[in-house]
């Protein structure tokens, strides 16, 4: 846990770099977040990812999103804390990858499960992302769910939504660095936006 | 502190303040298992939803269990798509049935993840934190509640922070490899789950296991 929390002291740092706190106000914090998806925050973003470069440093990327949750505004801007990938055969033979990010906000952790990309990587369509037809239940077969997610995790529970409508950007999909931008519609209510930079665990 | 209110609790909040989602059907509360055969009863009260349910005898009929198992890493499906269940670990269960909710009928699930004890034995629910594991004598435990016949995490999906699971019954005979059980035998538990000072449900269920499910997604969220 010391390192995650390494990890997401230099994010704070960057930002405290870039604002003047009031101690009396009692902000919320997420006002200190930084949303690093655009381009008027990419030298914060490149520094991040510097950051994550450093084989010192334990963060697997930079993750950020921004939008409406459960009806209260959002901004986060986060070291991937963790990653994981589940790779699933198609009937035609090849194969499905689920990418997993996991990150910190002020309040809670979050991760985003974002299935539907190409293995080997290299040729995943930007666009709009499809699912798999009809009802999905985890319940009753063994077919992959291929539906977004946003998952939140706080001291008093969870809160996690269907993203529906994904739209994708792919920047770059390579065997050890994923760049993607995002925006979608939750289930529940709500919208994000967000992108994520995927690099190689270190060993 | 108004400014920093969690995003998760806010609408538990706001239903609560405005009343809504009264479901009384008058059963005693739910304070212990309710016996071996299948059954589903919930008392208490999550996002403002008063739950009140004691489904017995033939509206039970359709109360169900599914026992849901991780590959590991190195376990990969066969051309027929069958998976290794001797490279396995336990991913959770899950108890469920259609309830009545304000005079809408509504899928109700309700899960312990990894450790699928003998009867006898309670576990303690910790906060579910995707991509970790969880240690011997925790879990988590988490409902699902949607309408039927939809994706099943088309509504509702969270995880307790804290209750106790307490596995009451738990037979049904394991494959050749020792641990997947293919199907069959029959569960029955008391789960006390709590998320916060307005959302606690008490859940007794028993059902009967049917065949059991592999979720290649589950070792991302859940480590063995």
């Amino acid at each position: 846990m010391r390192d995650v929390a390494q990890s997401g002291i230099w994010i704070l740092s960057l930002v405290w770099l870039t604002a003047c706190l009031s101690p009396l106000d009692a902000p919320s914090a997420f006002s200190d977040q930084v949303y690093l998806c655009g381009a008027e925050n990419a030298a914060l973003e490149d520094a991040a990812l510097a950051q994550c470069r450093d084989t010192d440093a334990q963060c697997e990327g930079v993750v950020s999103f921004r939008g409406t949750v459960d009806a209260q505004p959002v901004t986060v801007g986060s070291p991937i804390t963790h990653s994981g990938i589940t790779d699933v055969g198609r009937a035609d033979g090849t194969t499905s990858r689920e990418i997993f990010v996991f990150g910190l906000a002020p309040y809670f952790t979050f991760s985003f499960d974002l299935p539907g990309f190409e293995a080997p990587p290299g040729h995943t369509a930007s666009g709009l992302f499809v699912p798999v037809e009809g009802v999905c239940s985890t319940m009753t077969n063994q077919t992959p769910c291929e539906h977004p997610v946003l998952n939140l995790e706080a001291r008093g529970g969870t809160y996690l939504s269907i993203i529906n409508g994904l739209v994708r950007d792919i920047q770059i999909e390579t065997a050890d660095d994923l760049q993607v931008y995002f925006t979608g519609e939750l289930a529940r209510g709500g919208n994000v936006e967000g992108c994520f930079h995927l690099l190689a665990p270190h060993p | 502190m108004k400014t920093v209110l969690l995003p998760v609790v806010s609408l538990a909040t706001s239903m609560a303040l405005c009343g809504c989602g009264s479901g009384s059907q008058g059963n005693p509360p739910v304070d212990h298992w309710l016996g071996d055969s299948p059954h589903l009863a919930i008392s208490g009260s999550f996002q403002g939803q008063i739950y009140d349910v004691n489904l017995q005898g033939a509206a039970a009929a359709d109360v169900f269990c599914h026992r849901f198992y991780a590959p590991l890493a190195d376990n990969q499906p066969d051309a027929n798509g069958n998976f290794d269940t001797s490279k396995m670990y336990f991913g959770m269960k899950e108890l469920g049935g259609v309830i009545d909710l304000d005079g809408t009928p509504m899928m109700f699930t309700i899960s312990y993840w990894r450790h699928d004890v003998a009867a006898g034995t309670d576990l303690t629910v910790i906060p579910r934190t995707f991509g970790t594991g969880i240690a011997d004598g925790e879990t988590w435990s988490d409902i699902n509640v949607f309408v039927p016949g939809t994706d099943d995490l088309s509504g509702i999906e969270s995880a307790a922070a804290s209750g106790v699971v307490s596995m009451k019954l738990n037979t049904g005979t394991p494959d050749a490899n020792g641990l997947v059980i293919p199907s069959g035998g029959r569960t029955g538990e008391f789960i006390s789950d709590v998320w916060g000072p307005n959302d606690k449900l008490n859940v007794s269920a028993t059902a009967d296991c049917g065949p059991y499910v592999v979720g290649p997604w589950i070792p991302s969220r859940l480590l063995p």
